[in-house]
């Protein structure tokens, strides 16, 4: 007798595992890879100091007022900026699917206990990542005009026609980047103070590959001030483009018998730290760009770093059979002592 | 009236014009690497049909010039 069918076939089976999309974690808030600060509202003020002092000859004579001597107090406000991340969903779409499964019965329950264990759990993974893209990479609109309208040399003391083409194919984002903020300020603090551009020094930036890429770190390390290696309570960092990784490993293990081993990695292990000429390398979303500082001078401004975490959700208001979440940020990127930051390639 | 005369104070674009004209004509040509150059200043001090690699002709490094010849093509650009 033959089975007779008719309608459409269906797969009868799903892999349990729903695949989600790699929400990186580079480690910038959790590890606090640059100097968190929090409880800050709406602004803030940050203050530098710098004291000069002059040896002279010896006199017995009273003690009068030195103009060589200074001790230098600068003020600088800065503006957080409030952001969110909000959507709706709406279950319905979810109908014919899976998901059917984990509604509770009732024509009104079409909310999934599966899309949120599976799905919705990944938003804060989402905004952590995005937030720390949004810190090592992108300007506001009018930091781009700024920037852009900056008169670019080659030399100490302007910006590089380079940097310039790099901040303008940035992504346009609500809050400036590190990279952006070293690049152009109106810290109070620099030789020229106000806004302009920022006092940072300068390493010229070449495209590199694993066969260059020492040659770049070579001169990213003669760049740094003396004295900034020299401060032993505040270390310096290198903060690299993620890809950096992949070149320095391939550049420690490249064939021959001259090959050397520029950078140190800590262990065996993928994910190991790194060093070169003993500073760490952080390996963070930064395109183009390598910041060469202490942490304590890369700040980070928040009210609440928690803020991050931190999903509202409900449903939607007057009967809708939507529901909501809302995630809201303050935040802001400065620097301080920038005459102590080596932007490669600014 | 006062007979004080009126001090005015050099902007920073003037301080480092000054700067420039010191630096032609010790060395006879103006770096486009030292602190505070612009390449419109530096462009600026190239002879009618000169170009930027004949202007620095063994005066800099040839990997300085290089660098130097990309960035010009990314401010063209």
């Amino acid at each position: 007798m033959p089975i007779i069918f008719s309608g459409t076939k269906l797969p009868q089976s799903e892999i349990k595992e729903i695949q989600s999309e790699i929400y990186a974690d580079w480690g910038t808030f959790r590890e606090r890879d640059v100097n968190i600060q929090e409880n800050h509202k709406s602004g803030t003020e940050v203050y530098e100091s710098k004291v000069t002092v002059a040896n002279k000859a010896y006199s017995s004579d009273a003690v009068t007022s030195d103009a060589n001597a200074k001790a230098e107090v600068d003020r600088s406000a800065v503006n957080l900026v409030k952001t969110m991340f909000s959507d709706v969903i709406d279950y319905n779409v979810l109908l014919d699917t899976r998901f059917e499964k984990s509604m509770k019965q009732g024509a009104f329950n079409t909310v999934s206990t599966e899309f949120d264990n599976a799905v919705l759990q990944y938003i804060t993974p989402a905004i952590s990542e995005d937030m720390e893209e949004m810190t090592w990479d992108g300007a506001t609109t009018a930091q781009k005009a700024a920037i852009a309208a900056l008169t670019p040399g080659a030399g100490q003391g302007s910006i590089s026609a380079a940097a310039q083409v790099l901040v303008a194919a940035m992504p346009t984002r609500l809050v400036n980047s590190l990279p952006a903020t070293i690049l152009y300020n109106d810290s109070q603090s620099k030789d020229t103070p106000g806004a302009g551009l920022g006092d940072y020094k300068k390493v010229a930036a070449t495209a590199y590959d694993a066969t260059t890429i020492a040659d770049e770190y070579a001169k990213m390390f003669n760049g740094i001030e003396p004295k900034v290696l020299a401060d032993k309570l505040n270390p310096p960092c290198i903060y690299a483009p993620l890809a950096d990784r992949q070149l320095m490993l391939t550049a420690n293990n490249s064939k021959g018998a001259a090959s050397n081993q520029n950078f140190l990695f800590a262990d065996k292990t993928l994910h190991s730290k790194c060093y070169y000429n003993g500073i760490e390398v952080k390996f963070k979303p930064l395109v183009g760009f390598h910041i060469i500082s202490p942490a304590k001078y890369l700040i980070l401004l928040f009210d609440l770093i928690n803020d991050m975490n931190i999903l509202e959700t409900g449903k939607v208001a007057n009967g809708a059979d939507q529901y909501y979440y809302k995630n809201v940020q303050a935040f802001a990127t400065w620097c301080t002592n920038q005459r102590y930051i080596t932007l490669y390639g600014g | 009236m006062s007979g004080k005369k009126e001090v005015k104070k050099e902007t920073p674009a003037q301080i480092q014009a000054k700067k420039n004209a010191a630096e032609i004509k010790a060395n006879g040509f103006l770096n486009p690497f030292s602190p505070g150059v612009t390449y419109k200043a530096y462009l600026a001090t190239l002879k009618k049909d000169e170009t930027v690699a004949e202007n620095l002709k063994d005066k800099i490094s040839p990997a300085k010039l290089k660098w130097l010849l990309n960035d010009l093509q990314n401010l063209k650009n």
